[in-house]
């Protein structure tokens, strides 16, 4: 019976829960991911200030890159 | 065991009487055993003829041909591509290949994936190599993704990464109604740095649905068995197949 505590795995054929070492850089790759989402949102939001101010919409910015 | 599978290959002395029983083993041509377990176990016994270079067989489990080179059994017919290992997952954090898919065998291998479902839209599926079961998670790994969108033919990016702690595959959709992965690595088995190339469909963030293509490597000379590929946050369903290139 899978583990429910830790997050379940393919391994091969077998789906099993995380061992220990597993388990801990999945917590640390989670806490990246969560940092890295905080900077994406706040570079989301500069995009969308930056297109504000220059009253330009995503389409005319992507027409002038493009 | 199917009508044609067989459990011996028998050998026959002068002067012996041989029954129906004894042609009808040998009468499929090439024989046929359930598994590589029963083929092994139909060579070499008492009245059963010795292995030796030139010998076929066929596989029912795995439905192949293969011939004897002198010390080992291979596919007797090259596809180009050969067949490795796959299968499904349900909302898993990751799917870790079996220890062994990357051997000397082959140099480079082919991963198909295909995304049915995810936990969390908007979200990176990485991968990383792995050893004697044990991901390698040093921050040896580079990647790039980029590509077009679908509506304007705009220019989006998936992301990128140097001495990053994972590689990307591409960036899943939100929402995300499908995704497949083709990628190709190359060496993941010999001491030397492991390069990838991917095409998939994918998008960035706040950027309608995308196609994108990158590429990467892990910088460091580790000899991986394996590889991993899981979603940077929540969970995945889907399939996957695992092809080796054919070297000759």
């Amino acid at each position: 019976m899978p583990s429910a505590d830790k997050p379940q795995i393919l391994d091969g054929d077998t789906v099993r829960a995380m061992t220990d070492l597993e388990s801990a850089q999945y917590e640390k790759d989670q806490a990246e991911y969560a940092s890295q989402s905080k900077v994406d949102k706040a570079r989301a939001k500069l995009k969308q200030t930056t297109l504000d101010k220059l009253g330009l919409t995503a389409e005319e910015v992507s027409a002038l890159l493009s | 065991m199917g009508a044609n599978a067989v459990t011996t290959v028998p050998v026959y002395v002068s002067g012996e009487v041989l029954t129906a029983a004894d042609l009808n083993i040998t009468n499929s041509g090439i024989p046929v055993f359930a598994t590589t377990t029963t083929r092994d176990a139909g060579f070499g016994g008492t009245g059963e003829k010795t292995l030796a270079q030139g010998q076929y067989a066929y596989i029912e489990a795995t439905s192949t041909l293969q011939v004897y080179n002198g010390s080992a059994w291979v596919t007797a017919v090259s596809t180009g591509l050969t067949y490795l290992t796959g299968g499904s997952f349900t909302t898993v954090a990751a799917v870790s290949l079996t220890a062994g898919t990357f051997s000397s065998t082959y140099r480079n291998y082919l991963i198909n994936i295909n995304i049915t479902a995810n936990s969390s839209d908007a979200n990176a599926l990485n991968w990383r190599g792995r050893a004697s079961g044990t991901d390698n998670s040093t921050a040896n790994y580079s990647f790039a993704l980029g590509g077009r969108r679908y509506s304007d033919g705009a220019a989006t990016s998936g992301g990128n990464g140097a001495s990053a702690t994972a590689g990307r595959l591409t960036y899943m959709q939100n929402p995300m109604t499908g995704c497949v992965v083709s990628a190709t690595f190359f060496a993941p088995q010999l001491a030397s740095a492991t390069s990838f190339v991917t095409s998939s469909t994918g998008r960035g963030v706040g950027d309608p649905d995308a196609a994108l293509q990158g590429g990467g490597y892990f910088s460091a000379s580790t000899q991986f068995d394996a590889l991993s590929f899981y979603p940077a946050t929540g969970t995945i369903s889907g399939t996957y197949e695992v092809f080796g290139y054919a070297i000759s």
